[in-house]
């Protein structure tokens, strides 16, 4: 039940009230993942995301924001943890982004509850902007909504809090993020999500940016 | 006798290796299941249960809710009920038309017998150079009447058999994964199984 009491101020009573305070985007964020499964416990993994925005303040007006390409090998260093390097690059109409990634996870499996956590640091890079480093830490539930475990053809919750450390230029800011999705695992080697990603930034000197994604997620894994 | 075009030829020569590959690979998930374990669980209501199953339990008098799961493995689908007595997760199995099959109780290193777990000991040490124990399941089975008894006075008689179920997260053949040891009460190795790790992608990416 606590468990509980906090997702639904995380993520319904938080982005309500700061909705109403105002300086708000909506969006969508669709996902495609696909994940290659190598020997000796490496994997590959190709992200495609994209953006769009069809609200920013009090204007509804449909925009095209981004697109994010990534590629991240990970190495299993033992049955429930793997370390994560990656690239990604964000390709927007004003130009392009480079990202390095570097991550190190566990996942649990409990009964009930899946639990993930994720360290990860990330440096961006352009022609325009000085580096941007960052270091965030992410806490995710996955929860089956029949049985003990997630299985084929069965409905989930999931739910993620992360917190994003940046720096740039000595400007340092906060970023929290709070998702909450609805999946199904569609066979045993992909996975459906629909939910609303949540984020908020540049609370701590200034007038907050609250941010809502409509978020689509495919997961394909290749054995 | 017309000559065939060497393309045709070695097309031909690629789609039997092909098969040859498909064939190997049929064969060895075969050979493969009998060491892997993979499950599919769903609950179900009490009367979705076979008969014999559900008076079996109701029997045992136990005083917490009981839930009842549908599972479906590789070759078979068996019937199980969930319930927690005495502070420790306790599980009753049930083949498909409901007879029983046995019963799992989770417990501690510490309530397994010094010589019988030395024993598991040794012997995982020299199956893998590292290993964690992640759950130790006691599991009887043997005379229903036995086990029903078990439960109600929380003693064993000598009708029952008991094994050990031991689930490990170690390193075998260049692979980190998790695994299923049975090991009887002395603590002498009965079989092990692959435990198959279901999709995380999305908890990782």
């Amino acid at each position: 039940m606590k468990i509980r009491r906090i997702l639904w101020v995380l993520l319904v009573v938080a982005p309500v009230v700061n909705y109403a305070q105002g300086n708000n985007q909506i969006g969508l964020l669709p996902s495609f993942n696909l994940n290659l499964k190598l020997p000796d416990d490496w994997a590959l993994n190709f992200k495609l995301e994209s953006r769009q925005s069809f609200r920013e303040g009090k204007d509804f007006e449909y925009e095209y924001l981004l697109t994010d390409l990534s590629l991240a090998a990970a190495k299993k260093i033992s049955a429930h943890s793997r370390v994560v390097i990656g690239y990604l690059v964000r390709l927007e109409d004003e130009g392009m982004q480079n990202r390095t990634v570097q991550q190190w996870n566990i996942v649990k499996q409990y009964v009930k509850v899946n639990l993930a956590h994720r360290i990860a640091t990330d440096q961006t890079f352009s022609d325009e902007e000085a580096v941007e480093w960052r270091i965030r830490y992410r806490l995710s539930a996955e929860i089956p909504l029949n049985g003990q475990t997630l299985d084929v053809h069965e409905f989930f919750i999931k739910a993620n809090h992360e917190y994003l450390n940046s720096w740039q230029t000595d400007v340092y800011d906060l970023e929290i993020r709070g998702v909450g999705f609805i999946g199904y695992v569609t066979s045993p080697a992909s996975k459906l999500e629909l939910g609303l990603d949540y984020r908020i930034d540049s609370f701590l000197k200034g007038q907050a940016r609250n941010r809502f994604w409509i978020a689509l997620n495919v997961y394909q894994s290749i054995q | 006798m017309t000559n065939r075009p060497i393309d045709q030829v070695a097309f031909a020569g690629m789609k039997c290796r092909q098969l040859l590959a498909l064939i190997s690979i049929i064969a060895s998930t075969e050979s493969g299941l009998a060491q892997t374990k993979y499950e599919q669980e769903i609950r179900i209501r009490k009367i979705e249960i076979p008969k014999q199953a559900g008076d079996f339990v109701e029997g045992m008098q136990l005083p917490r809710k009981i839930k009842w799961y549908r599972e479906t493995g590789y070759r078979k689908t068996s019937f199980e009920a969930k319930t927690k007595y005495k502070g420790k997760r306790l599980s009753i199995e049930f083949s498909g038309n409901g007879i029983l099959e046995d019963l799992e109780i989770e417990t501690r290193i510490k309530d397994i017998p010094p010589g019988a777990y030395q024993k598991i000991t040794a012997y995982l040490r020299g199956v893998h150079r590292q290993y964690t124990i992640e759950k130790i399941q006691m599991q009887y089975s043997g005379n229903p009447n036995s086990i029903q008894n078990y439960t109600q006075h929380l003693g064993a008689d000598g009708e029952l058999v008991l094994h050990y179920e031991v689930v490990v997260a170690a390193k075998i053949e260049g692979s980190f994964g998790r695994f299923e040891y049975l090991f009887t009460q002395d603590g002498g190795y009965v079989k092990q199984a692959r435990i198959i790790q279901k999709m995380i992608d999305n908890l990782v990416y």
